[in-house]
C-alpha cells in the first residue's frame, strides 16, 4: 500500500505545496486561482484530454488541499472566496470522511468483471460458448459477446479459449478494498460506501487516475502555528525513520520544526512504551481470567474492521489507548498545548477526530509535513547536522522495542518480551485482506493465539499512505538502528 | 582517473525529496559495480530549480522532473558513446 511516487503521488503533492507556500507568504486568497496553470507549466503531464478538464480537475485537487469537501463548493463558488473562508473560519476544521473520490477523474473504468477482447477471432470451435453454463455468450458481429445480465463471472470462458482473447479485469479502486466500500456509482464513476469504509485509504494509492484523494489538514497546522498565543506540539510517529532523507536524522529535523513554528517534538514511540505496559497487564488479567484472545489497539483501521465488519469480536480489542493518544493525554496534563500528530496514516485522522476527545488538535502524513516545510522555505538538507536535539525536544529516549510498533510483527514482539512467557502464543496480520483473514479464523475458532496483531497496512505503518519512503528502505534503517 | 567519470549530481533537499529524489538514489544504488565505477556520484542539498523536482544533473546537462527511467536512459547513452 505504501506509495511509490507515481505521476499521480506527484501531482497531489505539488498541490499541497503550492497551497502550503502560498499559505507560508501569506497570498493564499491572491494566489490560489494561478496554481492550476502553475502546476501545468510546471511539467504535470498531461494526461486528460483537454487542459480545461485538467485544471477542473486540479481545482478539486486544491479543495482538498484545503481540507474541505469539495462536493460543498460547486463551480460557481471561486477557490478565492473558499480559501478565504478556511483562513478566517474560526470553526474550520477537516472534519470525516477524508477519503473523497473526484467524479471528474475518475475514467469511468469497466465495472464488467469478464471481457472479450479484440484478439478474439471468431473461431470454429466457439469453445467459450460451449463451455458457458449459462449461455451468456454468443457471437455478434464476428465477435463473442457477453450478455451481462446472464453471466455469474464463473470465469469458465476465460480458461475455454484458446486465444486467451477472454480477459478478466477488476477496477483498480476495487481490488484494492477488502471490505467492498467502493461501489459503483452514478454514470459509471465510483461511490465510497462509508458504512463499510475502513479510512485505510489503499484505494487512494491504488487508483491510477488519482481520482480517490483525501482531504488535507495543512490548513489547519498553518493556523495553529501562526497563532502567537499557541504552544504548538510535533508528535512524531514511530515510522518516521529515514522519512524525510536518509540522512536527515531526528535532531535536523527537530530543528526543521522549530523553524516551521513547533514549540517542541516528541517521539510518539515514547506513548508506545506505556502502551506495552499497559496493554501487557492487561492480557496476563486475561489469560488469568480466561477471557481468550486480545486484539491490539494501535491500528485505527484494524479497529476499524472490527467494529464495522466483525462486531461479534469487539470485546477483544485491548482497551488501552494508542500511544498518540496516550502521549498526548500526558503533556496535556499540565501544559496548554496544541498537539499535531505526524505519520504515515491517513486513518489516524479519523481516529484523532472520533476518539480523540480533543486530545490531538491535527493529523499530519509525512508528505503533509513535507509540503507545509517546502512551502516555508525550509530545507531539510540545508540544516546543518548537530549532536543534540534543539532546546526541550525529545525528552525521554523510547525503547526499541516501542520504535519497532511501526513495522509489521512489532507490537506482538513487544507484548511477548513484556509477557516474558515462551509459550505465549503471538499471531500478527499485516494488510487488511490478511486482517480479514485472521479474525475470520478467530470467528470460527480455528486460530489459536493468545494475542493478535493486526496491522491495516502491509508490513505495517512503514508501509502507509502517507509515507515517503518504501517500506523495504525503512525496514532495513530499522534494523540498522536496532544493532547499533 | 577521477576526471574520466561520468559526473552525476542528486539533489536530496526536502522539494526534491517530496518529488521522489529517493528514487533516484536507489536506482544508482542498485546499479552494477562496474557501472558504478565509471561514475562519480554526489548528493547535493539544492540545485536552485525547486519547483521542477527532482533534479539530476548528468555531466553538464540537467534534468528537470527526473525519473529513474530518464536518467537510466541518459546514463547508457552517454556510457555506450
Ligand atoms: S531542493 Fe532540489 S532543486 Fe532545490
Amino acid at each position: 500500500m505504501a506509495q511509490i511516487v507515481s505521476e499521480v503521488t506527484k501531482i497531489r503533492r505539488k498541490v499541497l505545496k503550492e497551497v502550503a507556500s502560498l499559505l507560508f507568504s501569506n497570498q493564499l486568497v491572491a494566489g490560489i486561482e494561478s496554481i492550476p496553470q502553475k502546476i501545468i507549466s510546471d511539467g504535470v503531464h498531461s494526461y486528460r484530454c483537454c487542459q480545461y478538464k485538467e485544471k477542473a480537475i486540479l481545482r478539486e485537487r486544491i479543495k482538498l488541499a484545503l481540507g474541505v469537501n469539495p462536493a460543498n463548493y460547486p463551480e460557481e463558488i471561486t477557490l478565492k472566496e473558499i480559501a478565504a473562508e478556511v483562513l478566517t473560519n474560526d470553526r474550520y476544521k477537516p472534519a470525516p470522511p477524508f477519503i473523497y473520490i473526484i467524479d471528474e477523474a475518475c475514467d469511468h473504468c469497466s465495472i464488467d468483471k469478464i471481457i472479450v477482447t479484440n484478439a478474439c477471432r471468431n473461431c470454429v470451435a466457439h469453445s467459450c460458448v460451449n463451455t458457458c453454463p449459462r449461455d451468456a455468450i454468443t457471437i455478434v458481429g464476428n465477435q463473442a459477446f457477453i450478455e451481462r445480465e446472464k453471466c455469474i463471472e464463473c470465469g469458465l470462458c476465460i480458461k475455454a479459449c484458446s486465444y486467451r482473447a477472454i480477459i478478466e479485469i477488476e477496477r483498480p479502486c476495487n481490488r484494492a478494498c477488502s471490505v467492498e466500500a467502493i461501489v459503483p456509482g452514478e454514470k459509471s464513476t465510483v461511490q465510497i460506501n462509508y458504512d463499510n469504509c475502513l479510512g485505510c485509504a489503499a484505494c487512494t494509492v491504488a487508483c491510477p487516475f488519482g481520482a480517490i484523494s483525501f482531504k488535507s489538514e495543512i490548513t489547519t497546522v498553518f493556523k495553529m502555528l501562526r497563532n502567537p498565543g499557541e504552544q504548538v506540539i510535533a508528535l512524531l510517529a514511530p515510522s518516521l525513520i529515514g522519512q524525510f532523507g536518509l540522512s536527515i536524522n531526528e535532531n535536523i529535523l527537530a530543528d526543521g520544526l522549530k523553524k516551521l513554528g513547533f514549540a517542541d517534538a516528541y517521539l510518539v514511540a515514547e506513548g508506545a512504551d506505556q502502551v506495552i505496559r499497559e496493554e501487557g497487564a492487561e492480557l496476563r488479567e486475561r489469560i488469568e481470567e480466561n477471557n481468550g484472545m486480545m486484539f491490539n489497539s494501535c491500528c485505527p483501521s484494524f479497529k476499524q474492521l472490527v467494529h464495522k465488519h466483525f462486531p461479534a469480536l469487539i470485546d477483544h480489542i485491548s482497551t488501552t489507548e494508542s500511544p498518540m493518544l496516550k502521549i498526548a493525554r500526558r503533556l496535556r496534563e499540565d501544559q496548554q498545548i496544541k498537539t499535531v500528530f505526524i505519520g504515515p496514516c491517513i486513518s489516524k485522522k479519523v481516529e484523532a477526530y472520533e476518539e480523540g476527545q480533543g486530545l490531538i488538535d491535527a493529523v499530519l502524513t509525512f508528505e503533509e509535513l513535507t509540503a507545509l516545510l517546502v512551502g516555508a522555505g525550509i530545507n531539510l538538507a540545508e540544516i546543518p547536522e548537530k549532536a543534540s536535539s534543539p532546546g526541550p525536544y525529545y525528552q525521554s529516549k523510547p525503547s526499541n522495542t516501542a520504535e519497532n510498533f511501526c513495522r509489521a510483527g512489532g507490537v506482538g514482539a513487544a507484548i511477548k518480551q513484556e509477557i516474558g512467557q515462551d509459550d505465549l502464543r503471538i499471531e500478527s496480520a499485516d494488510g487488511i485482506e490478511a486482517c480479514i483473514q485472521a479474525l475470520n479464523k478467530v470467528k470460527n475458532r480455528s486460530l489459536k493465539a493468545d494475542f493478535l496483531e493486526g496491522m491495516g497496512c502491509q508490513g505495517g505503518c512503514i508501509g502507509g499512505p502517507g509515507t515517503l519512503i518504501k517500506p523495504q528502505v525503512a525496514r532495513r534503517l530499522l534494523t540498522k538502528k536496532e544493532k547499533s | 582517473m577521477n576526471d574520466q567519470k561520468l559526473k552525476i549530481e542528486v539533489c536530496v533537499g526536502t522539494s526534491c525529496h517530496l518529488m521522489g529524489s529517493n528514487l533516484i538514489i536507489e536506482y544508482l544504488e542498485r546499479l552494477s559495480e562496474k557501472v558504478k565505477a565509471q561514475l562519480d556520484i554526489k548528493y547535493i542539498s539544492c540545485m536552485n530549480n525547486c519547483s521542477q523536482g527532482p533534479q539530476v544533473k548528468v555531466g553538464d546537462c540537467q534534468l528537470a522532473n527526473a525519473t529513474p527511467e530518464l536518467l537510466n536512459d541518459r546514463i547508457e547513452r552517454i556510457l555506450l558513446q
